[in-house]
């Protein structure tokens, strides 16, 4: 299925448990065979796209991002001998093909290797003109408040035409033979969406002690381990569960309704917005997002709209502030110093809002309606 | 099995902890299995996924470590092969046989000419001291010297006495012979010595002061330098637990990877000065009085014990690979985690290690406790047996030879 949304060829297609291990995998790989140094990747992403780095002997650099495309500006991008390999991650879903082409050239200029992430865009790729894919490595997840309505699993696609044969073999090796899911992990990940349902109904005082409570007791698996949050990765890469993938492969089968109504919700935002706030320009209104970003004016004016929103019954979000979402308690281990590295995207990040893509028009027509009169 | 990728198949000669410690290097980097010829099929590279083991029985005698490797050459006329020797002997064999091998292998081993130099302790000791390199006190008694050699010696007795030359004095057979010597007082030390040259040793003996101590005292260090003659990675070991059994004293049971800036800086200092070209192992002492680390020896090959460098985070093999495979070389390395390496059961190395590491080992243990034969890709039922029996030969023997160590 994921071969057949993608137009690749399903011999190049690996599942796993979650991504972020698989991407743990790849790059403990690169690293293996190319030997350490740095990825390049951004700040304005969740710490569990940067510990699948930390995790390994290379370690991240960050560069600035484009505010049109959220991804890495091409035009500002620095890679040198240093660099393994270059992560494009399409944020929400946004997919520009011309800064993403720039940004291949750069990495094959820098002889690095490109590492796409689809994390919130599964099945979607960035294509070059003649529609192959531009990257080495594409990640896609299945995990939860993604595209799809799944809570785990994730694949991995290895481009076929990847040139250095060390590194397909070891990935293909690797990840066609991963161990498979412990039957712990898999309980706790299939008990899961119930025990959101009972924490989410808690007052707040009591569920968080609770959710730090089961985590401890090895009750509950939580979306960020603390360990994650530290640089590290709690597990080692394995096989997803059968019922994952049930489940994944049920949820494929209404891809194609699930990204209609996404891209519509996204297209009734861009209708309303853009004269009001600032909305990242790569955005288009066929773009099935996973959530739809723009700017506040500042922090204040951001945490202003999500308080009225979340009021008026509107699931607004704070993706990703603070950097490396939801933050880290050393920045040191992730390589960053908070207000000085790449600046730029700090600055977006301090004002940056979403809304959902889950509603119909109308709804999204609503949620605009209440940023546009609040800012009026 | 297929070997190798396709750029490279790994050729190992031996068929011991080694030739494990460094396929699965390989295989956890490159995904690439192994083949390895050996004298014996051991229980430490039986029933691999990774590791094929062919037996070869004249593997005792050059000629027949040569006719081998020539034999597995012709098996794979379009491959690049990548050779690996284990032990010394292998090791002596391949550099004394370069000229023929080198054809159809690439070896990541130094000259026959420096290999000499650094094999023969009397020059060890002396490149020691012209680099610089904190080395216990020495001094070298040639045959024909009379007794003043022995005056004034720069360190007291217990002292220590042993061959310069560890090719010749192994073939050596007289009552009464030791590999090292813990000597008493002058006139035992004289004695000694007369009678090794008695018995046809013809090249320098060492008197070395004796550093005492437990394992807390022990170090190592592996190390990679690129074939231009320059260090890429070092990575220092505590030695944790060393082996009782008498007939395999000097080997080591658990290690510790730890930073350890000074002893880097020495071994450093060792390699980019003589030009030292591939893997190497050092044997290092703490000089209790001073607190400096000293070289003991270095051996010419990775270390069996190697893979604690692998728990740490520094992987010598791959870097070795990069450097003659892919022409990749990286900038200097010697960071690493400290975690424990073991190659018996945890519980034994709580039980024998000197009080004053065990603490630490437990700290690092809290990370996972790495054991070279324990992988998960390669954990049949049949192997993890094998791995088994080892770790039972091994604990029996701690059982057995503990209360006969002195206190």
């Amino acid at each position: 299925m994921l071969a057949q949304a993608t137009g690749t060829d399903a011999d190049d297609w690996f599942l796993v448990f979650r991504a972020r291990y698989a991407m743990r995998v790849v790059f403990q790989a690169i690293a293996d065979v190319r030997g350490p140094g740095a990825v390049t990747t951004q700040l304005l992403t969740c710490v569990t796209a940067v510990s699948p780095i930390t995790a390994t002997p290379l370690r991240p650099v960050y560069g600035e991002v484009a505010d049109a495309s959220l991804a890495l500006d091409p035009d500002t991008l620095h890679l040198d001998a240093a660099t393994r390999a270059v992560v494009l991650q399409h944020t929400f879903g946004i997919i520009d093909p011309q800064r993403s082409a720039a940004v291949r050239h750069a990495a094959d200029s820098a002889g690095a290797l490109l590492v796409e992430d689809s994390a919130h865009c599964a099945t979607r790729m960035a294509k070059d003109d003649a529609g192959r894919p531009l990257a080495d490595v594409s990640v896609h997840s299945f995990g939860a408040e993604k595209l799809l309505a799944t809570r785990f699993g994730g694949a991995i696609w290895i481009n076929p035409d990847l040139a250095d044969g060390a590194l397909q073999h070891r990935l293909r090796t690797e990840l066609g033979s991963l161990p498979h899911l412990g039957v712990q992990v898999s309980a706790r990940s299939r008990a899961y969406r119930s025990e959101v349902r009972v924490l989410n109904r808690l007052p707040g005082a009591v569920a968080a002690p609770a959710r730090h409570a089961l985590t401890r007791l090895g009750l509950f698996e939580p979306l960020v381990a603390d360990a994650e949050t530290r640089g590290g990765l709690p597990y080692d890469a394995t096989r997803p569960a059968g019922w994952m993938m049930t489940a994944v492969a049920e949820q494929l089968g209404r891809l194609e309704r699930v990204q209609t109504r996404r891209a519509a919700a996204t297209a009734a935002y861009l209708r309303e917005l853009p004269d009001t706030v600032q909305v990242p320009a790569s955005i288009t209104d066929t773009s099935p997002l996973v959530r739809f970003p723009f700017f506040a004016g500042s922090t204040q004016e951001a945490e202003r709209l999500i308080a009225i929103l979340t009021a008026a019954g509107v699931y607004a979000g704070r993706w990703y502030r603070p950097a490396l979402f939801p933050g880290v308690p050393d920045p040191a281990a992730f390589g960053f110093v908070p207000g000085e590295t790449t600046p730029r995207t700090q600055e977006l990040i301090a004002r940056i809002v979403n809304l959902p893509t889950t509603v119909d028009p109308a709804e999204a027509s609503r949620a605009a309606g209440i940023v546009r009169s609040e800012l009026r | 099995m297929n070997f190798g990728n396709d750029d490279f198949v790994p050729v190992i000669i031996g068929s011991g902890l080694n030739a494990y410690n460094i396929a699965r290097s390989l295989h956890e980097s490159f995904a690439v299995n192994s083949l390895a010829v050996g004298r014996f099929p051991l229980r430490e590279t039986a029933h691999s996924k990774i590791l094929q083991v062919r037996t070869v029985r004249d593997l005792d005698e050059p000629a027949g470590v040569v006719r081998t490797l020539a034999e597995v050459a012709a098996e794979f006329p379009d491959r690049r092969l990548l050779l690996f020797p284990t032990i010394e002997f292998y090791t002596g064999v391949v550099l004394e046989h370069r000229d023929e091998l080198d054809d159809r292998y690439v070896v990541p081993l130094l000259s026959k000419q420096l290999a000499d130099r650094l094999m023969n302790k009397t020059d060890f000791y002396r490149t020691c001291e012209e680099l610089g390199v904190p080395h216990p006190a020495t001094r070298i008694v040639s045959p024909g010297d009379d007794t003043s050699v022995l005056d004034d010696l720069p360190f007291g007795y217990p002292a220590i006495l042993k061959p310069a030359d560890t090719d010749t004095y192994p073939r050596l057979s007289f009552e009464g012979k030791q590999k090292v010597y813990l000597v008493q007082g002058r006139e035992e030390m004289w004695s000694i010595a007369q009678r090794i040259f008695a018995a046809g040793y013809d090249s320098d003996l060492i008197v070395q002061e004796y550093l005492s101590g437990d394992e807390s005292v022990m170090q190592v260090a592996n190390s990679y330098s690129d074939h231009s003659g320059t260090a890429r990675v070092i990575s220092a070991g505590q030695v944790v637990l060393t082996e009782y059994n008498p007939s395999l004293i000097g080997n080591n049971n658990a290690i510790l990877s730890i930073n350890d800036d000074e002893l880097t800086a020495s071994v450093r200092r060792f390699l980019d000065g003589v030009g030292y070209v591939g893997l190497a192992n050092f044997d290092v002492m703490v000089d209790r009085r001073t607190g400096e680390s000293k070289l003991l020896e270095v051996n010419l090959r990775p270390g069996a014990t190697g893979y604690y460098a692998m728990a740490g985070g520094l992987n010598l093999i791959a870097t070795a690979v990069r450097d003659l495979v892919y022409d990749r070389r990286e900038e200097f390395t010697s960071e690493q985690r400290e975690r424990l390496w073991v190659n018996v059961p945890y519980p034994v190395v709580l039980r024998y290690a000197p009080r004053s590491l065990r603490h630490r080992a437990r700290a690092a243990a809290k990370h996972g406790v790495v054991h070279t034969l324990d992988y998960r890709p390669d954990r049949s039922r049949e192997r993890r047996l094998d791995i088994a029996r080892v770790d039972a030969r091994h604990t029996i023997d701690y059982l057995k030879f503990a209360a006969k160590r002195p206190h």
